[in-house]
């Protein structure tokens, strides 16, 4: 029987570890979805269904699991037939034990009236070995579990950590608040402390285990006896140092050689919120447990406490469907109380078992003092039962196990399928970063589109305008006030100065150098004033590329931040787009193109308004007759330098004015020249289909090798978040699936 | 013939200080030189037209003396200013009275006639009667304007609306006598410094006409199509010929009251040098000549048919034809008296009648210069 069991235990091991993992899993999914959801690339409405709903109610369900698991695995790994014996105390448990056994008071001390059992024994059947194995207590963990259940029990905020300080520990003589059972509590503690010689040795063993002869046994499992108690001499209290105790000898009787019997606390002994702790530790110890009940003078009634103590032994039962398998009733009738036995048998049959006798439980009959009557009416009728109900017992509780484990795992499965559909839509709203980058680029692409249209159509407007561009027109007013200011002013030294030195050149030359001179040095000078203007032709069109780069900046994350505005910006993005690796030849001819728009008066405009400077000449051709006519023929008197300079100035103003005039009805206002620049750049920037010949696959694939090529500095921390956020995904992702994976392996293993 | 009634009218449409006192004058010039030694004079025929023809030739010897001169167009209502001319052959009742209106452009809006009805009543009565209507252009305020703003200002400163508007009536008027001549002449002036015709170097007369197509066209579509028959004619003309543009400014007064400003300067000698105003004579000779035509051809039945046409409209006081018809008549019975009495004095004045005839044809012969087309 045992070994049938044995052989199952690598199966149930396996599922415990499945269902470990399954936890694990779980804890590690539950962080990964906190990530995941708190990661920014993740958008509120799909982070609401990133968490485990009910997180600390699976897991408990999973402790379960493994808690029952566990059971089984320790039902399935005992090496023997391990019956529990419980009882009340002075219900002659401790002579059960010993006639089982064959034990004596040397190692399963009994008393009259003082409590004894200091410490519970699990007692082994074993044909050759006769020897006690008590599992010893290390300072550290006697301080900590018994100790400091003291101090704390007596309102003691402080303890000591370590021998030496409780050794030199000051304890009160008496206590403040005076309450019985704490100034026994505090008797105890003084006791323990005054007794540390005598176990401070054991505490500090090396070794954990100590093997002890069953003669010597008595002073590490018993109370000392009431003599010592009361002698002079020190009191040696050398079970403190013990946690448990493992007997094993040869019982008298061994019909069933692999027999353990396990000494139960009464459930009266033990603080009240740990009793369903200890019944949980029942059912990985015994298999069945007896419960016995003495018929005696004082306990001739199954009591309410009676009752309580089976409610409890039954919680242990756990997945065993029938109660009566699982715990039996002992009857002790010691010799003389046989009159008593009756009445209590029928009252227990009532009580327990609804009047019908074996209904519930099996109510056995015995003289714990008898060896014989033991064996007779415990053991034997115990261990025949067994032998039927222990397989089943097994099954069920390994059913129940299943059992807990698939719902266990349906829940969680069903939570695995919520999650993976919520993590589905987080992809489709985050998507990959090749997909994310090629939206990007269209996106940017249109964004720019958008603005840098309105920028065209606002050019187009000043163009269409019913008004003149008034800066174009003020900018010319100036520069032709400049020159008629000059012509008035007596062409820069002042008319009488002017008119002094032709005089003075009429006597050495006649008229016509001076004159011929000074209409050169006129036309020359006019032209020079006018070309003023290419200040505010190269203000205009760095106005555009401002224009257009503040545009392109205001769309471009971090790429164009540092570069400075207009030409400085775009030449900074030409440099950026003629980029070997992702290369964009015809964004960059677009730049470059508006780069390179130029408008200056001396190259664009002059070869127009040259004509209008003809009139400054000292003869021309009679149109009607063709000959040479001068323009004047001034007397070589002071009146002829006065008619010369009068004439010139006609001359000069009329050709300012004529200049003027061509620049404001000019084909070529700057604002048509800046329109035109910025709508073929945003032609080429934005609309160029593909081109072999600038090899550009066209304006919409060069923006996504544009964003690629600089993602991280377009979309500052988005990528990085998209990588990031990614890994996260995929952490849950991954877990989700291993969580899968476990839960079938443990259906499997199961 | 010295009432309003018998004289050949002309109606001038134009903004004050255009030019229309001084293209009297120089047509009242080039008429004298063109008749010079034909025994035929044209003349002031009164005190107050002397004064000021005579005006205006001082004022423009005084400029031409000065080297340059400003002048600048200003909005504003003048007077209406009748100036009288005739051409005289010397013989009582033969002479021709030609009678010209300076139109004041402002009285076509009716609340700038408040007060004024009368004489807006004189002047819609003669602009109805004349058979041609004078419109001088002021050239330069179409080809020195650059700017949108001033572009803007342009038919305000031509008052092209208010010439729209008389010459419509006109036309009208002109639709309802089929048998009677009728002529518009547009006189671009001040324009010497687009045309390289009289002394200027270049010549931008085809983007001046542009501009005057551009800017009348409203005027010009008006007369044709209420007077389909009616001679349209662009005749830029120079008045004084040796003086041309230097600079030209819009300026806006403190006020906001806007005005241009021209310079001009003289060119070459200072002497006057009038182009396309013989143009205009031959064209007015036309019309006297067409008109003289039409009432000649028809002697006998239609000729008083006509006659009682006539006096049709001069009970409505308008006519100068049906006096031309008179005025027929009148010779007739002067060849047929100097025939009876075989008096010396009367040949010489029939010689004389028919001296004006003849030089009135020879004048009307002549051929346009190129300045000169139909339009
Ligand atoms: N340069 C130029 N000046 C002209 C011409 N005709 C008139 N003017 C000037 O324009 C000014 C106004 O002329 P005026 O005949 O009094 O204009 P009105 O008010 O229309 O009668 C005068 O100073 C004239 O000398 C022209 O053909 N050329
Ligand atoms: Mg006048």
């Amino acid at each position: 029987m045992l070994d049938r069991r044995r052989a199952r235990l690598p199966e149930v091991q396996a599922v415990i570890t499945n269902w470990r993992n399954v936890d694990q899993q779980l804890i590690s999914l539950s962080s990964a979805l906190d990530l995941l959801r708190n990661h920014p690339s993740v958008l509120p409405d799909a982070a609401a269904g990133l968490a485990i709903p009910q997180f600390t109610e699976m897991r408990a369900q999973v402790a379960q699991v493994i808690e029952q698991y566990t059971a089984v695995e320790a039902r399935f790994s005992r090496d023997t037939v391990n019956i529990g014996v419980s009882g009340s105390a002075r219900m002659g448990k401790s002579t059960l034990l010993q006639s089982i056994s064959g034990l004596g008071d040397e190692q399963i001390p009994t008393g009259r009236d003082l409590p004894v059992t200091a410490i519970r024994s699990r007692i082994y059947n074993s044909p050759d070995l006769r020897r006690a194995v008590l599992r010893l207590h290390s300072p550290e963990s006697f301080l900590d579990e018994v100790i400091k259940a003291y101090h704390l029990e007596l309102g003691f905020d402080q303890w000591p950590t370590t021998l030496d300080e409780f050794r030199t520990w000051n304890y009160p003589a008496e206590l403040s608040d005076p309450k019985p059972d704490k100034v026994s509590l505090l008797a105890r503690l003084r006791d323990i402390h005054a007794a540390l010689w005598s176990y401070e040795q054991d505490l500090c063993r090396a070794e954990r285990e100590m093997v002890v002869g069953l003669d010597h046994l008595r002073q590490f499992v018993a109370y000392p006896t009431h003599e010592s108690q009361h002698s002079t001499d020190p009191v040696p209290r050398r079970y403190l140092a013990v946690r448990d105790a493992r007997i094993d000898c040869a019982f008298p009787h061994a019909e069933v050689d692999r027999l353990g019997i396990i000494d139960l606390p009464g459930l009266g002994e033990i603080a009240a919120g740990a009793e369903s702790h200890h019944v949980t530790g029942l059912r990985h110890e015994v298999d069945v447990v007896l419960l016995i009940k003495k018929a005696s003078e004082t306990s001739a009634f199954w009591t309410a406490a009676d009752a309580q103590a089976l409610k409890l032994l039954d919680l242990a039962r756990g997945s065993i469907r029938n109660r009566g398998d699982f715990v039996y009733l002992v009857v002790n009738t010691p010799k003389g109380a046989e009159s008593l036995a009756d009445p209590l048998r029928a009252h227990i049959t009532h009580q327990v078992n609804d009047g019908q006798p074996g209904k519930y439980f099996t109510v056995l009959d015995t003289d714990a003092a008898e060896p014989e009557s033991v064996r007779g009416g415990v053991l034997s009728p115990l261990l025949t039962a067994l032998a039927a109900r222990l397989p089943v017992m097994d099954e069920e509780c390994l059913a129940g196990a299943r059992e807990a484990a698939a719902g266990t795992a349906a829940g969680i499965e069903l939570m695995l399928a919520d999650l993976t559909t919520a993590m589905r839509s987080v992809r489709a709203a985050s998507g990959d970063v090749t997909e994310t980058i090629a939206d990007q680029a269209r996106k940017l692409r249109e964004d720019l589109a958008i603005e840098l249209n309105a920028l065209v159509a606002e050019l187009r407007a000043r163009v269409m305008a019913d008004e003149d561009d008034p800066e174009y027109v003020s900018a010319i007013k100036a520069v032709y006030g400049d020159v008629v200011a000059w012509i008035e002013g007596g062409f820069g030294i002042g008319a009488e100065t002017w008119q002094a030195a032709a005089f003075r050149a009429f006597g050495t030359d006649g008229s016509g150098r001076y004159a011929d001179e000074q209409i050169n040095r006129i036309r020359v000078e006019i032209g020079n004033r006018f070309a003023a203007l290419d200040t505010f032709y190269s203000g205009q069109i760095e106005r555009t590329r401002r224009d257009v780069g503040l545009i392109l900046r205001r769309h471009c994350g971090d790429l164009l931040t540092g570069a400075g505005e207009g030409t400085a910006l775009l030449t900074e993005l030409a440099d950026l787009l003629d980029n070997p690796r992702n290369p964009c030849p015809a964004l960059h001819q677009a730049v470059t193109g508006l780069l390179a728009l130029r408008m200056e008066y001396r190259s664009h405009l002059h070869p127009l308004l040259r004509p209008q400077l003809d009139g400054l000449r000292m003869q021309y051709e009679d149109p009607r007759t063709g000959r040479p006519v001068a323009v004047i023929v001034p007397e070589l008197t002071e009146k002829g330098a006065r008619d010369l300079y009068v004439n010139f100035t006609h001359l000069a103003e009329n050709a300012a004015h004529e200049v003027r005039k061509a620049l404001m009805a000019g084909e070529m206002t700057p604002v048509m020249v800046t329109y035109a620049a910025v709508e073929h750049f945003v032609d080429a920037f934005i609309r160029s289909g593909a081109s072999n010949e600038l090899g550009s696959p066209g304006s919409e694939r060069e923006f996504e090798r544009f964003a690629r090529a600089y993602r991280d500095e377009l979309w500052p921390g988005a990528y990085q978040g998209i990588a990031e956020g990614n890994v996260r995904y995929d952490r849950v992702m991954t877990l989700i699936d291993t969580l899968y994976g476990t839960l079938a392996e443990a259906r499997r293993a199961a | 013939m010295t009432t309003d009634q018998v004289a050949f009218k002309i109606g001038l449409l134009g903004p004050s200080r255009v030019g229309k006192t001084s293209l009297v004058t120089a047509m009242l010039s080039e008429a004298q030189r063109m008749l010079a030694g034909s025994g035929v004079a044209m003349v002031a025929a009164d005190t107050a037209t002397e004064v000021v023809i005579d005006g205006n030739r001082e004022a423009l010897q005084g400029d031409l003396l000065s080297g340059e001169f400003l002048h600048g167009s200003l909005l504003g209502t003048v007077e209406p200013t009748y100036f009288k001319l005739a051409l005289d052959p010397g013989v009582p009742d033969a002479r021709i009275d030609i009678e010209l209106l300076d139109f004041p452009g402002g009285w076509i809006k009716p609340k700038d006639r408040v007060g004024v009805e009368d004489q807006w009543e004189k002047c819609r009565k003669f602009i109805a009667a004349s058979t041609i209507l004078l419109v001088p252009v002021d050239a330069s305020l179409l080809m020195e304007t650059t700017e949108k703003e001033h572009l803007r200002l342009l038919p305000q400163f031509l008052t092209t609306v208010q010439v729209e508007q008389v010459a419509r009536d006109w036309a009208i008027e002109r639709n309802r006598r089929p048998e009677e001549p009728a002529l518009v002449a547009f006189c671009p002036v001040k324009g010497e410094a687009y045309f390289n015709d009289n002394g200027g170097i270049k010549n931008r007369s085809v983007l001046l006409r542009q501009r005057f197509d551009t800017v009348y066209a409203g005027v010009v579509q008006a007369v044709r199509a209420e007077a389909p028959k009616a001679t349209i004619l662009y005749a830029p003309v120079d008045t004084i010929g040796c003086v041309e543009l230097v600079r030209a400014d819009w300026t806006k007064s403190s006020t906001g009251i806007w005005g241009f400003d021209a310079k001009y300067r003289v060119r070459g000698k200072a002497e006057i040098s009038r182009m396309g105003v013989d143009d205009l004579m031959t064209a007015i000779a036309q019309q006297l000549i067409y008109g003289k035509r039409l009432a000649g051809a028809q002697e006998s039945d239609d000729l008083r048919a006509l006659a009682n046409r006539a006096a049709e409209y001069a009970e409505r006081s308008e006519g100068f034809f049906r006096d031309i018809w008179l005025w027929v008549n009148r010779e007739r019975q002067a060849r047929r008296t100097a025939a009876a009495q075989h008096d010396r004095e009367a040949r010489e004045a029939l010689h004389r009648v028919l001296a004006l005839d003849a030089v009135l044809e020879k004048i009307a012969a002549q051929r346009f210069g190129p300045r000169v087309s139909r339009l």
